[in-house]
C-alpha cells in the first residue's frame, strides 16, 4: 500500500520517546545520569509532541475527533491513551527533577513498563488480519526499534553528561539494543514467509486491461529480493553500521562523538526504511480489486 | 435479526459491467474509484485437463464491500463512523469519519478508499436508501444476466429476489436460477471477518482459497 508518511514519522517519534524514557529509567535504576535527566525529559516531550503532530497530519478531518472519538477497540484510541500516559509520566519526571526530589525506583520501573507498553500498543494497532504482512513480526520490529532508540538514548545522554568520564560500559546498552533491533529485522522475514496472500490464479482488471495483474507468491521474497529489497537491505546495512559503531565505541575510551553521530544518523535511516518496507509488503489479503 | 446481502450467480454473470456502471451512476462514485468492481478470474486450467485451450475456464467476480458479520473496519474505527446498521449492513457516518484510513487498511478486500473530494472513507452502502424504499440496489436492478440477487441471510435463500419479469412479477432467486448445491456457494477469503456476500459457482473450481 501507499506509504503513509505521517504514520511513519509518528511511529518513529513514539519509538524515540519511549526509547529516551526507557533509557533514563534504566540509568536511574543504576543510579546514573542524574545531570542529564532534565535534557532527556525535555527531549522526550519534544519528540512526543512531534509524533502527535505527525499523527494529526494523517487525519483528514482532525476537527471531528471530538465527534465520538474513543472507540476502545480502535488502535488509534489505544495509542492516544498511551500517549496521554507517557505525557503524564513526563510531567511527573519533570516535577521530580524541578523539586530536586529523589527519583527512587518506582517511577523508573513504571516508566520503563509504560514505554515498552506504548510500543506494543503502537505495533498492535497495525496488526491486521486483512493485511497478512502486518503480523507479529511487525510488532517485534517496533519493539526492537524501541530497544535501538533506548540504547542510543543512554549512549547520547552519557556522552552529553557534564563531567562524564566516558566508560566502555556506557555503550553496552546501545550495543544490545541495536543487536535486538537487527535480530527483529531479520526475524520479520520468516514471519513474512508464513503470511499468505489469496491466490486467484490468472486474473485481469477488465477496467484497465493494460495493467499487469499483481501476483504475490511470497512476501518474504518480495521483501528480500523483490521490490522491497532496497528498503530491506538499506535498513539491515544501516543497523549493522550502528552495531559496528557501538562495538568500536566499546573498544575506544574517551570521546566518541563521531561514532555516536554516525550511529544516530544510521538509526534514523534504518528506522525509516524499514517502516517504508512495512507499507511495501502491506498488501490486502486479496490483491485483485 | 436482519442481515442484508447479495448473492451473485457467477455462472450467469456475463461480465457486462452494468452493475459497476449502475453503481457509479447511482452513487456518484468518482472516476478511478469503485464501490463495485468486476474482476475477470482466469482463464485458469481445468483440473486434470491439458492446461491449454479448450481445457480452461474463467468467470467474472463482482467485488465490493462484503458487509461482513465481524467486520475489521468497524473494530478499527476510532469514532464508530463505520458501524453495523440495523439491517446488518456496514455503513459509514460521513459526519463522524475523521479520515484516518485505518478502515481502508483493515479491509481484507481493499474495497474501501478515501474519497478524494470529501476526504472520508467510502465504499458500497448496498444502496441502503433504495432498500428502505423497497427498491433493489442499483447493481441488482441493472444486472443483465440476472446474476445478482438481494435478500436477508437470516431469512434464508428463499428471501433473495432480483429484477421484475415482463409481467411485473419479481423474480425469486431459488425459482429462477439453475439448480445448485450447498458446495457451490462460496465466499471471498475469510480473515476472521466472515464476509456476508456469497457467490454461486457450479462446475468450476473456486479460486482464492480459504473457502468457508
Amino acid at each position: 500500500m501507499t506509504v503513509q508518511w505521517p504514520l511513519v514519522i509518528f511511529t518513529l517519534f513514539l519509538c524515540i520517546t519511549s526509547g529516551i524514557l526507557g533509557g533514563i529509567s534504566i540509568m536511574a535504576l543504576q543510579n546514573k545520569g542524574e545531570n542529564v535527566r532534565r535534557k532527556a525529559i525535555v527531549a522526550s516531550a519534544i519528540t512526543l509532541v512531534a509524533g502527535g503532530i505527525a499523527s494529526f497530519m494523517h487525519l483528514q478531518h482532525w476537527e471531528r475527533i471530538f465527534n465520538g472519538f474513543g472507540h476502545i477497540t480502535s488502535g488509534i484510541t489505544q495509542e492516544l491513551i498511551g500517549v496521554v500516559v507517557l505525557a503524564v509520566l513526563i510531567i511527573i519526571w519533570f516535577i521530580f527533577i524541578q523539586s530536586k526530589k529523589k527519583i527512587g525506583r518506582a517511577l523508573p520501573i513504571v516508566t520503563l513498563i509504560c514505554a515498552i507498553g506504548m510500543i506494543v500498543v503502537t505495533g498492535h494497532s497495525y496488526l491486521m488480519e486483512g493485511r497478512p504482512g502486518w503480523n507479529i513480526g511487525l510488532l517485534l520490529f517496533y519493539l526492537g526499534n524501541g530497544c535501538l532508540w533506548g540504547g542510543l538514548a543512554v549512549w547520547l545522554l552519557e556522552a552529553i553528561s557534564e563531567g562524564s568520564d566516558f566508560k566502555a560500559d556506557d555503550v553496552k546498552i546501545a550495543f544490545w539494543g541495536t543487536l535486538i533491533q537487527l535480530i527483529c529485522e531479520v526475524l520479520y522475514i520468516p514471519f513474512l514467509a508464513s503470511a499468505h496472500i489469496a491466490d486467484f490464479g490468472y486474473y485481469a482488471n477488465v477496467y484497465s486491461m493494460t495493467t499487469t495483474p499483481l501476483h504475490i507468491d511470497s512476501l518474504a521474497t518480495y521483501a528480500v529480493a523483490g521490490p522491497g529489497a532496497l528498503m530491506f537491505w538499506i535498513s539491515i546495512v544501516a543497523t549493522l553500521i550502528v552495531l559496528a559503531c557501538t562495538i568500536a565505541a566499546k573498544r575506544k575510551a574517551g570521546s566518541n562523538k563521531v561514532l555516536l553521530t554516525v550511529a544516530i544518523i544510521c538509526a534514523i535511516v534504518a528506522s525509516i526504511t524499514f517502516r517504508v518496507l512495512l507499507y511495501q509488503v502491506g498488501f490486502s489479503l486479496t490483491v485483485i480489486y | 435479526m436482519t442481515k442484508k446481502a447479495i448473492i451473485t450467480d457467477l455462472n450467469r454473470c456475463v461480465g457486462c459491467l452494468a452493475c459497476s456502471v449502475a453503481c457509479k451512476a447511482m452513487n456518484n462514485v468518482p472516476i478511478g474509484c469503485y464501490w463495485n468492481k468486476v474482476v475477470r478470474i482466469g482463464p485458469n486450467p481445468v483440473p486434470g485437463g491439458s492446461g491449454q485451450w479448450p481445457d480452461v475456464y474463467m468467470y467474472f467476480l463482482t467485488m465490493g464491500c462484503q458487509h461482513c458479520e465481524d467486520p475489521e473496519c468497524v473494530k478499527v474505527c476510532p469514532t464508530e463512523a463505520s458501524h453495523i446498521a440495523e439491517d446488518g449492513t456496514i455503513q459509514i457516518d460521513r459526519n463522524r469519519c475523521i479520515g484516518c484510513q485505518f478502515c481502508v487498511m483493515a479491509c481484507p478486500y481493499g474495497v474501501r478508499y478515501l474519497d478524494p473530494d470529501e476526504r472520508v472513507a467510502e465504499k458500497c452502502t448496498l444502496c441502503e436508501e433504495r432498500l428502505v424504499q423497497g427498491l433493489l440496489p442499483a447493481c441488482v436492478a441493472q444486472c443483465s444476466g440476472n446474476a445478482r440477487w438481494v435478500g436477508d441471510l437470516d431469512e434464508g435463500l428463499d428471501s433473495f429476489v432480483g429484477t421484475y419479469d415482463p409481467l411485473g412479477k419479481q423474480r425469486k432467486m431459488v425459482d429462477f436460477i439453475e439448480p445448485f448445491e450447498e458446495s457451490d456457494i462460496h465466499h471471498l477469503p475469510d480473515a476472521g471477518n466472515h464476509p456476508g456476500f456469497a457467490y454461486i459457482l457450479r462446475d468450476h473450481e473456486w479460486q482464492g482459497g480459504d473457502d468457508q
